[in-house]
């Protein structure tokens, strides 16, 4: 029953990436298999690349000052962390919230049974970041000769018990989670703050870490101290395998067994109660106010930001951009100057390039992390019977969708764009290429990204965090758009930049963004209508 | 082909709509003048949501036509949608606004001006006991209470032409008898109704006309009396069924 049940939620959690077409049979459901299999090496290889370059820069400096466990207690930590981060809103709508929960209690299945098919699926996302961190710590360890056959052993008994811990870290801030949020009013704000200030602590680490480096290997004794009082369990992991101890070892299993065995054990007794338990809601008292008439596109555009509006996870995942551009924007705007001698430093090859053709270029970068627009028509799901029936033109539908996605994005662009402007900008020229071209890519998103959905919607979900993060338009306009700006990178340092300067480069990159985004709206406007009037 | 001087409400002509090799509805013809309430029966399957839906434009079909007033659904869908309100059998609403907010979005759409709204508005909410919850997100509402709201977005505009798919499904008993009264009140102004149900007794005493389905074929179609004829609704729709299937 549990394996059932377990592929019940695998497909569940996978489904849709790509639409299912039911007469595709097994074709479509291998091809779909394949497509995330893609993604899922796009993303590895993207950790992985990142995860390798810090445990290489860590591995000399840690074990030629005797602290080797501290290289494994940051990859124990960096795991932990990547693991709560980004399953603690699945664990929380997958193990709590649901939607067949009710209907499976019905039949004759033990909840436990449930429960632990829901935890299987949660591991295996888990396992998947686990694995390549672990690999992108392994390798250089291993190259470096440090490595010994009892650390190998406890190494690997680590790497398959440290999700046992985050999980169960998962489950109970999962828990405390929907445990406040049922006592609040505003849900997605508390739940949007919560987020953020995971997502900035996560980010205030992972750029301070070269500063904590330099501050360890000077006070080595003392932090490994505190890291040894304050955070027991990766300080046993990091002993076990750096130095082989056994006892540290079976201190690192007690540490990642017993959490996890209490967690499901409390979960397992009480699982039936825990979903069927009737917190009530704060009821909304209601006041007549006097009604206001607007378009229909205002309607629609207003409509599409109040859905965008109410679901935290997707303002998370598919406008991160818009928040990083914000924050970006006051940074530049109050430590302008030291940032960007940083990044000239961090980078050589960036001297002598105009500071406002480097700002713009930035922004065009988080541009791309916003793609709502690549969800917007999956988002109609059930309720496209709504826009069908109702006396609006495709062509309408599609302009609100696509300006609901320039409104989320242009505003802070245009926000960053002004103080990077105040910072850096010296002539006209300046003005334009910072202003500009992070514009011209924002419209480029919102069409393309439309279209991209129109040719791939995912009508199917049951909860939009399915939509915003695994269906194929998503994540084709996500790795799509980053790809394109790294190609216009890789052009200009291979091609062009002995022809011209980054900043005509640049201008000439918004004429061609222009072009595509005329080229795009043709398409919508003829075939992209019929195509939204047959979905 | 569109008949001179066309003053049907709504009329279909061999409508025909296939999904992949089955027939969903084959070669349907049938019409509502203005003032009559249309009753649509037929077992699940049948080939009533289908037809329902290609009223309302939602989805297209093979061949045939479709008349909302005298226009065409394929031509005109826009003009045929400002004069149609469609109820689904299961009203998926946005969930993720307030009910009081889906209906001025629904007004919006519907181009309704802000004082007729608010008029209507507070008249249909008071009429289904759903005024105390217009501020709640529609998230929080029961199948009922989203069922009175869609109710509620379908009036506010005042349609010629109601469409309804099952609507007395999910309803309390006070609200299924309001519901019956609008239909009656409308058609006494010159409006339509087409409404599918299961519950062929409700059929029986509102309908001036049925239209009888089955594996999308119109097997009985004409006004309730001559339908009926002597018998009840249930023992002709029973003998049709059976009839179908000793064929």
């Amino acid at each position: 029953m549990i394996r059932k049940l377990f592929t019940l939620n695998l497909k569940a959690l996978s489904s849709g990436a790509l639409r299912i077409n039911k007469a595709g049979g097994k074709n479509a459901f291998t091809g779909e298999i394949w497509f995330i299999v893609l993604i899922a090496i796009i993303v590895g290889a993207s950790l992985f690349g990142i995860f390798l370059s810090l445990f290489n820069v860590m591995l000399e400096p840690y074990f030629t000052a005797g602290i080797g466990w501290m290289y494994f207690a940051v990859l124990a930590l960096t795991v932990f962390a990547l693991c709560v981060v980004s399953t603690i809103f699945t664990a929380s709508a997958q193990i709590f919230g649901a939607k067949d929960n009710e209907l499976l209690l019905s039949m004759p299945i033990r909840p436990s049974a449930i429960l632990l098919s829901r935890l299987l699926v949660l591991l295996v996302m888990e396992y998947f970041f686990t694995l390549v961190a672990a690999l992108a710590a392994f390798f250089p360890w291993l190259a470096g000769g440090y490595a010994t056959a009892s650390g190998i052993l406890f190494f690997v008994i680590g790497v398959l018990l440290l999700p046992l811990l985050s999980l169960a870290v998962s489950l109970l801030l999962a828990w405390v989670l929907g445990f406040i949020l049922s006592r609040v009013r505003y849900k997605n704000i508390v739940t949007l703050v919560v987020s953020i200030g995971f997502l900035l602590a996560y980010f205030y680490f992972y750029f301070n870490m070269q500063s904590y480096l330099n501050e360890l290997l000077m006070r080595g004794e003392e932090i490994a101290e505190a890291f040894r009082m304050a955070m027991p369990p990766f300080y046993a992991f990091g002993r076990s395998v750096a130095d082989g101890s056994a006892s540290a070892g079976l201190q690192f299993i007690l540490w990642a067994i017993l959490p996890f065995a209490a967690a499901v054990a409390l979960l397992a007794v009480n699982y039936g109660k825990v979903l069927t338990v009737n917190r009530g809601g704060i009821k909304i008292e209601y006041k007549e106010r006097a009604a206001k008439s607007q378009s229909s596109l205002t309607a629609l555009t207003r409509k599409e930001l109040a859905h965008f509006r109410s679901k935290p996870t997707v303002i998370l995942n598919a406008s991160l951009g818009s928040l990083f551009m914000l924050i970006g924007g006051i940074a530049i705007l109050v430590k302008g100057s030291e940032i960007l001698s940083y990044l000239t430093a961090m980078l050589p090859a960036l001297n002598g390039v105009s500071l406002s053709a480097l700002c713009a270029a930035l922004l065009v970068f988080l541009c791309s992390a916003n793609n709502l627009s690549a969800s917007l028509i999956s988002f109609e799901g059930r309720n496209l019977w709504i826009m069908k029936s109702s006396p609006v033109s495709p062509k309408t539908v599609l302009l609100a969708k696509a300006g609901a996605h320039w409104l989320i994005s242009a505003i802070p662009c245009f926000a960053a764009s002004a103080c990077a402007g105040i910072v850096v900008a010296g002539s006209v020229w300046d003005w334009l290429v910072v202003l500009l071209l992070p514009q011209t890519f924002i419209v480029l998103t919102a069409v393309g990204g439309l279209a991209i959905n129109l040719n791939l919607p995912k009508l199917e979900w049951s909860n939009e965090i399915y939509v915003v993060k695994q269906s194929a338009s998503a994540m084709i306009t996500l790795f799509g758009g980053m790809g394109a700006i790294a190609l216009i990178g890789l052009l200009y340092a291979l091609l062009f930049s002995g022809m011209m300067s980054l900043m005509v480069y640049l201008l000439f990159c918004a004429a061609v963004f222009v072009i595509a985004v005329a080229a795009i709206c043709i398409w919508l406007m003829n075939v992209g209508t019929k195509k939204f009037a047959a979905l | 082909m569109k008949m001179k001087g066309d003053r049907t409400v709504l009329r279909i002509e061999h409508l025909t709509k296939t999904y992949g090799n089955k027939r969903a509805v084959d070669d349907l013809s049938l019409y509502i003048a203005p003032g009559e309430i249309c009753g649509f029966i037929g077992h699940n399957g049948a080939g009533k949501t289908t037809t329902i839906k290609a009223v309302c434009g939602i989805l297209g079909f093979d061949s045939g036509e479709i008349y909302i007033g005298g226009k065409s659904v394929k031509s005109e869908p826009l003009e045929c949608k400002r004069h149609i309100a469609y109820i689904p059998d299961n009203p998926d609403l946005y969930d993720f606004l307030p009910g009081i907010k889906y209906l001025n979005f629904i007004a919006d759409i519907y181009d309704v001006g802000a004082k007729e709204r608010e008029e209507r508005i507070r008249e249909y909410a008071e009429l289904f006991e759903l005024t105390a919850d217009l501020a709640q997100p529609i998230a929080a509402y029961s199948h009922g209470m989203k069922q009175k709201l869609a109710l509620i977005s379908a009036l506010i505009h005042e349609p010629k032409f109601m469409v309804l798919d099952e609507p007395f499904v999910g309803l309390d008993p006070k609200a299924s008898r309001a519901v019956k009264n609008i239909m009656r009140e409308k058609c006494g102004r010159g409006d339509a109704v087409f409404f599918s149900t299961h519950v062929l007794e409700v059929a029986e005493k509102l309908c001036d006309k049925v239209a009888i389905i089955k594996d999308g074929r119109l097997v009985a179609y004409g006004n309730m009396d001559d339908v009926r004829g002597d018998s009840s609704l249930e023992a002709v729709f029973f003998d049709l069924a059976e009839g179908a299937a000793d064929d």
